[in-house]
């Protein structure tokens, strides 16, 4: 977070704290405790004909009202705010005190990101605290407002009782003349009630303006950029030492954290071991047989993978132990299928499912290698390699277990999204049940801004190519045979963008996530964006039944 | 040109444990702040906009507290790494060193 950011925030609190926004007559921070209805006095003293005159004078004091939620709130925020601010400052601590055990670029690196997440953190805290002192100085405007109001009905029921109890005697009784007098006496009264009413209402609104709180979501979106860490290690350059057999600098590369990837999505302990508690979406059949998604329940630890599972079971008709990658290809060949044209259903319905299209598209490739893999001619191909029958069969339960993953990670926010909104993503991140730090990409991509789309959707993109795909393709690249094997995927995987570059002129290996990265990034992602200008020919690729487009992508020396 | 540094398994891990502490204090502070909600009426009927200003940011500050944690778990995540493939660089060290070095001879330096 930059110095400027941060003197925004402090400029935020500086502005609550001022209370220029509050209305000038409810900064009298006059308020003191309201014992009883004042109408009820009428009643008591035998003018209980006045009180339909008086009740909505009453009504108006009993609006405004300050529950026991104001006080806990803005406490807890407050308490947030100072555990905020000395977590960065303990941060900042840590990194420096081992200096001497630990320096150089990396370590140069490392304690400068920590200088810059303590800054995040306290404009954070200072953003926190600015809403805490909002909340209790909405409150006390509101005690004001109530204490003024009911100060006033007061005045007025003494004046009534006076004045109808003296007329009356006089006139003999309540005559049209008395009561036409007292209404006017009430009126009098219910203007300024109505004007303290108002300034309340002014009040609230001027809460969510400068010099309120409106600049605070865009200071703490500055803060969760700043936060946001570079997708993987590796991707950034660094300079590094040369050490020899290994390259931990490498790791620690990624401190540098220059790319927009708040995206990627990274997983806290809590993501990784949900907490019952959380209120949770339940998936439900409805009657048709369609799939709805239900906002109640409580679940224990299923979380997103139960959701995903259920979808597939539910709207896919996926039968879920039948979906074995470990059985290969050809037993889930069908299951491939229908998750393919899932995802083209997706961007069917609503073209801003931009990653579900690309997916379509990626899934026709994929198939056709799935299928090459079925062919003789294959087998020997990869046999002269030194790749046997065992170690090909092992290699495609890895690529259809990622294939699962995909689905188990991304699809069912998608579902969401189809069926609720960005209302839907909001719940479920609110449920603890979207991987953290994704709600920006969806806001994006329900942004209605063709760039904002297109950056929330290379957002997922990102976080499937880092977060769900490497540590499988890791894995493969660790077993036996498995740089053989990547080194020959490398060489045939094509792009499945019209036009599209193959990965071997682009160069590396698929396998790693800087090499794949760029080939994304650098000629997929931009003739992908090319092709959506042409809504036609993208529903009409994207919409192609998936046999059909894969036989383009089949090696012809592999099609049996 | 090799680069001039210093480092050990230990004081990375070290690190990475303190990264663990500070991440503990933010998620007490997550849940904190993830207790407490204004009701619908907290400001009575005039104000209630009040509380829906109140309650976006509430989320908004959430989300923030939520991509701390986040970014300090990579952090930590990084570290541990590190950490481990230095144990591994000084244990390999160690192992060639004893096979060629005179008896009293410095560690592994890196």
């Amino acid at each position: 977070m930059s110095a400027p950011q941060l003197e925004a925030a402090d400029r935020l609190a500086a502005g609550v704290s001022g209370g220029s926004w509050i209305a000038p007559g409810l900064r009298t921070g006059v308020s003191g405790a309201v014992d009883g209805k004042p109408v009820q006095r009428l009643a008591a003293a035998g003018l209980g004909d006045l009180v339909p005159l008086v009740q909505p004078l009453q009504q108006a004091v009993d609006r405004m009202v300050v529950d026991g939620s104001v006080a806990a709130f803005a406490d807890a925020w407050q308490r947030a705010a100072d555990t905020v601010e000395q977590a960065g400052q303990q941060l900042v601590r840590s990194a420096r005190a081992d200096e001497a055990d630990w320096n150089g670029a990396a370590a140069d690196q490392y304690r400068e990101r920590a200088r810059t997440t303590a800054a995040a953190l306290a404009g954070a805290a200072r953003v926190f605290a600015a809403k805490s002192a909002a909340t209790r100085m909405m409150g006390e405007a509101v005690g004001s407002a109530r204490t003024q109001a009911n100060d006033l009905l007061d005045r007025l029921v003494d004046d009534l009782i006076s004045y109808v109890q003296l007329a009356s005697s006089a006139a003999g009784g309540m005559t049209a003349e008395v009561l036409g007098e007292a209404t006017r006496l009430v009126e009098s009264y219910a203007q300024p009630v109505a004007g303290i009413e108002e300034q309340l209402r002014q009040t609230a609104k001027q809460l969510a303006g400068a010099p309120g709180l409106g600049p605070a979501a865009g200071i703490l979106a500055a803060v969760r950029e700043t936060l946001a860490f570079a997708p993987a290690p590796g991707l950034a350059a660094l300079p590094r030492p040369d050490v020899a057999g290994g390259d931990p600098n490498l790791i620690l590369a990624g401190f540098d954290g220059s790319t927009s990837a708040a995206a990627a999505g990274f997983e806290t302990v809590a993501d990784r071991t949900p907490e019952g508690g959380h209120t949770r979406g339940l998936a439900t059949a409805d009657a048709g047989g369609g799939f709805v998604l239900a906002q109640n329940g409580r679940a224990g630890t299923g979380g997103r993978a139960d959701r995903a599972r259920e979808l597939a079971e539910k709207k896919l008709g996926i039968r879920l132990e039948d979906w074995d990658p470990k059985k290969g290809f050809e037993h889930n060949k069908e299951i491939v299928k229908k998750v393919y044209e899932y995802y083209a259903g997706l961007y069917a319905d609503k073209p801003q499912l931009q990653w579900a299209g690309m997916a379509k598209l990626a899934g026709v490739v994929v198939y056709a290698g799935f299928q090459d893999m079925q062919s003789t001619a294959a087998g020997t191909y990869l046999w002269l390699r030194g790749i046997d029958g065992t170690e090909r069969a092992q290699f495609e339960t890895k690529f259809l277990e990622m294939h699962q993953a995909v689905f188990m990670d991304l699809a069912y926010p998608h579902e969401v999204y189809r069926q609720e909104g960005l209302a839907g993503i909001e719940r479920l991140n609110r449920g603890g049940e979207l991987p953290p730090g994704m709600i920006d990409s969806w806001r994006k991509i329900d942004s209605g801004d063709a760039a904002q789309i297109a950056a929330g959707n290379k957002e997922l993109l990102l976080r499937e190519q880092s977060r769900v795909l490497q540590p499988y393709y890791d894995t493969i690249s660790k077993m036996s045979d498995g740089a053989t094997f990547t080194s020959e995927t490398s060489k045939n995987t094509t792009s499945p963008i019209p036009g599209g570059q193959p990965f071997s002129e682009h160069g590396g290996n698929v396998a790693n996530l800087k090499d794949r990265w760029d080939w994304i990034e650098k000629d997929m992602l931009p003739k992908y964006q090319e092709l959506l200008k042409n809504p036609q020919e993208a529903n009409r690729l994207i919409g192609e039944p998936l046999e059909q487009a894969a036989k383009r992508f089949q090696l012809p020396w592999f099609v049996p | 040109m090799r680069e001039s540094y210093t480092t050990s398994a230990s004081a990375l891990a070290e690190q990475a444990r303190k990264v663990g502490d500070v991440l503990a204090e933010l998620r007490t502070a997550a849940d904190t702040a993830g207790s407490v909600a204004l009701t619908s009426n907290a400001f009575g009927e005039p104000a209630a906009e009040a509380v829906t200003v109140l309650d976006r940011l509430g989320t908004a500050g959430l989300d923030t507290v939520v991509a701390a944690m986040n970014s300090l778990t990579e952090a930590g995540s990084r570290l541990r790494d590190t950490a481990t493939e230095y144990e591994q660089q000084e244990a390999a060290g160690r192992s060639a060193y004893n096979e060629l070095a005179e008896p009293g001879s410095p560690g592994l330096v890196v």
